[in-house]
């Protein structure tokens, strides 16, 4: 067994033995070990059984007659009530966010029928006791149980069954092996599972870059010109690319940014964005291109060193295989998906692409696009200032600082779990083990939001803190790269540093944990100011010595963050040892004078 | 118009065992997968196959000669797993029977 595989129990009344064969053979990431609980056993197994480590996932696939008794009933077409059919569903439920603290995080899937049963056949959607129609309300009733219990996600088996045709349902798999699905049912449902776990752990991609002549639009701008591009249009070609930039634009109106790496004259092309009429995407939708005839690989560099993202946040799309295999060798971290030659099929491949998928869904990600355009402005004046304190002294940076609080806590996980480049130690946690680990006497954790006059960058930072005798130790410090080297970073550490010496700690002590991608985090701490150990992974600051705070940032405290704070009732309880909500308010305002 | 299924010989057999074989190892530990061979034991003393992978395998193979070959087949009808005679025994022994299976049939 891999050590470092993540762990998984397999909770369903029929045997799931295949499933955790592909789980733990596949060669897709993240390694995988599988455990099978006792098939038929599906409660007790919620409920009772002796669980992996709590870092565990697990996963939870039934059929709906087994674990729904009512709708058994139905099945054989005994009178059935429906509202006792639902009835059972929430019971159900319960026993999953029941069994949710037990892991780090539980899929449910959705239910289905095979096809092969075909209920009341004509009427099966349409009457009250039809089996669709009572299993399209069992799932409604399911999801709107679960849909807002932190760590619980809903799997569709019906994506994975479409997908395996019409081998999906095995009478025989069933009689032979207790499986009622086919092998290709199985492999597909590993795929969703592994993309569902790389999802949980922060893995999504965050930036497209794509190439224009054939990829965005038909045709050679360059060669043609931007009236004669295949773009919309009375023609199957043209208007197969206007979906597919139709597709782009739904991506980044869920926060993944967009960008053009193209080999074409700028001033051609961007007259072509800006002037065709049935361009969708308008250079205002792009957070950055290179559009020039050097090396792509290159170009791909500059813009994310640009965005300030890392190449495992970058999805390079382009038709011309050629580019592709060059980008693939020179930068394997960026994901470069065979693009097909059917020009048709952009969208659709896009659209499939789990890459982007992300754990929350928060306002921030929404409006991610519109930060990064606020950055573009930014670095513009950076350069028309005589000096980086001009420059930081005319964003008017203003830092927010609250607690770990209900309306947070899910920007708080994401953040937390997809920040690579600024964080100390990049630890992971679920949203439900992340506020379990804050709600200690002994712990606490900010959040920290930043604004400036270009715009409102969002949640972006987080430090918590870990207080044992006389030392108060940073547990995490973590920000956002799109606010990085705007003195938030020194913000933070004047907010830790007065929070300790308040809390009656004589030290804040730091230990940074190297990564493959948190150097700049080192850097940072480096030249913090802090004491360090000879190898620089320990840093210290007497908690008796104020940290001096930047100039050019102003400090406040969230007014909500008492009340809303999901830690404040044991903060009543441990007021004697650790600071309140309101003394936070105070050590802040001390801070920021 | 109906369509005459093709009559398959042991050598247009084997390479559906071999598709079935492949698809198999896909569940398997990388360093347990099995050789697309005619001697590949299937069952057995020596046999690789649990009585999981067997069932899937089984189920498998039936599947792809309905596509290949336009025919359905059970495999678990006979004696599959008889030590002396059984077509489970290899993926040559299980060629064979396939193609008698769908000759009879044809």
């Amino acid at each position: 067994m891999n050590s470092t595989a993540l762990q998984i129990e397999l909770i369903s009344d029929f045997n799931l033995q295949t499933l955790a064969n592909y789980l733990e053979n596949g060669e897709a990431l993240p390694a995988v070990s599988a455990r099978v609980a006792p098939f038929g056993q599906v409660v007790p197994a919620l409920l009772h059984s002796d669980s992996l480590d709590k870092g565990a996932f697990a996963l939870v696939w039934t059929s709906p007659a087994s674990v729904v008794p009512a709708f058994s009933d139905a099945v054989q077409s005994r009178p059935v009530r429906e509202q006792d059919i639902l009835a059972e569903v929430r019971e159900f439920a319960q026993h999953i966010i029941t069994a949710k603290d037990r892991f780090r995080s539980v899929l449910v899937c959705a239910w289905s029928l095979p096809r092969w049963h075909r209920g009341l056949g004509l009427l099966d959607l349409q009457k009250p006791l039809g089996l669709r129609n009572l299993l399209l309300k069992m799932n409604l009733e399911l999801i709107s149980a679960l849909q807002n219990v932190p760590g619980v996600y809903i799997l569709n088996p019906q994506d994975w069954i479409e997908a395996a045709g019409k081998n999906a349902h095995s009478p025989k798999s069933w009689y032979l092996s207790k499986t009622p699905y086919g092998v290709e049912v199985l492999k597909q449902a590993a795929v969703e599972i592994k993309a569902a776990l790389r999802t949980i752990s922060g893995e999504a991609r965050k930036l497209i870059v794509v190439d224009l002549d054939d990829t965005l639009w038909g045709g050679v701008v360059g060669d043609v010109g931007w009236e004669n591009l295949r773009l919309g249009g009375h023609d199957h070609t043209g208007e197969a690319f206007v979906d597919f930039q139709r597709a782009l634009q739904a991506l980044r109106n869920r926060g993944i940014l967009l960008a053009i790496a193209s080999k074409n004259d700028e001033a051609v092309a961007l007259q072509a964005l800006r002037q065709h009429p049935e361009m969708m995407l308008r250079p205002g939708d792009f957070a950055a291109w290179r559009i020039n005839w050097k090396d792509k690989a290159a170009n791909i560099i500059e813009i994310a060193t640009e965005l300030r993202l890392g190449l495992q946040s970058v999805v390079f799309l382009d038709d011309n295989p050629f580019e592709r295999a060059r980008v693939r060798e020179a930068l394997p971290e960026v994901l470069v998906p065979d693009w097909p030659n059917d020009k048709t099929l952009g969208a659709s491949t896009l659209l499939q692409m789990d890459c982007f998928d992300t754990a929350q869904l928060t306002g921030e990600d929404q409006s991610r696009a519109g930060m990064y355009a606020a950055e573009q402005k930014r670095e513009r004046q950076k350069t028309e200032m005589p000096t980086v304190e001009h420059w930081l002294r005319s964003l008017q940076t203003k830092v927010t600082v609250e607690e770990l609080n209900a309306s947070n806590r899910a920007r708080v996980a994401q953040l937390f779990n997809k920040t690579n480049q600024m964080n100390l130690t990049t630890r992971r946690m679920s949203e439900s083990e992340l506020v379990q680990w804050a709600d200690r006497e002994n712990r606490k954790l900010f959040a920290f939001r930043v604004a400036d006059r270009f715009g409102d960058s969002g949640l972006t930072g987080i430090l918590t803190l870990e207080f044992d005798g006389g030392t108060a130790a940073m547990a995490d410090f973590i920000l956002s790269c799109r606010v990085m080297g705007r003195q938030v970073e020194e913000t933070m550490l004047a907010v830790a540093v007065e929070y300790s010496r308040r809390a009656g700690r004589e030290r804040l002590q730091a230990r940074y944990i190297p990564t493959a991608k948190n150097k700049p985090c080192h850097e940072f701490w480096m030249k913090s100011g802090f004491n360090h150990d000879d190898a620089g992974r320990v840093f210290s600051w007497d908690a008796a010595r104020e940290f001096p705070r930047p100039a050019s940032v102003e400090l406040v405290v969230a007014e909500n963050s008492a009340e809303n704070s999901a830690v404040s009732s044991a903060e009543q309880h441990a007021a004697q040892d650790n600071p309140t909500a309101a003394e936070v308010r105070l050590a802040a305002q001390t801070v920021s004078r | 118009m109906t369509s005459t299924p093709q009559i398959p010989s042991y050598e247009d057999a084997l390479p559906v065992v071999y598709k079935g074989l492949d698809e198999l190892n896909q569940q398997r530990p990388r360093n347990q997968r099995l050789p697309a061979t005619p001697e590949c034991v299937l069952f057995g003393d020596s046999g690789n196959l649990n009585s999981l992978e067997l069932s899937n395998f089984i189920v498998l193979i039936e599947q792809l000669v309905h596509e290949k070959f336009g025919v359905e087949v059970d495999l678990t009808e006979g004696d599959p797993f008889s030590p002396e005679s059984g077509h489970m025994r290899t993926a040559g022994t299980l060629a064979a029977h396939i193609s008698n299976l769908v000759r009879e049939q044809a």
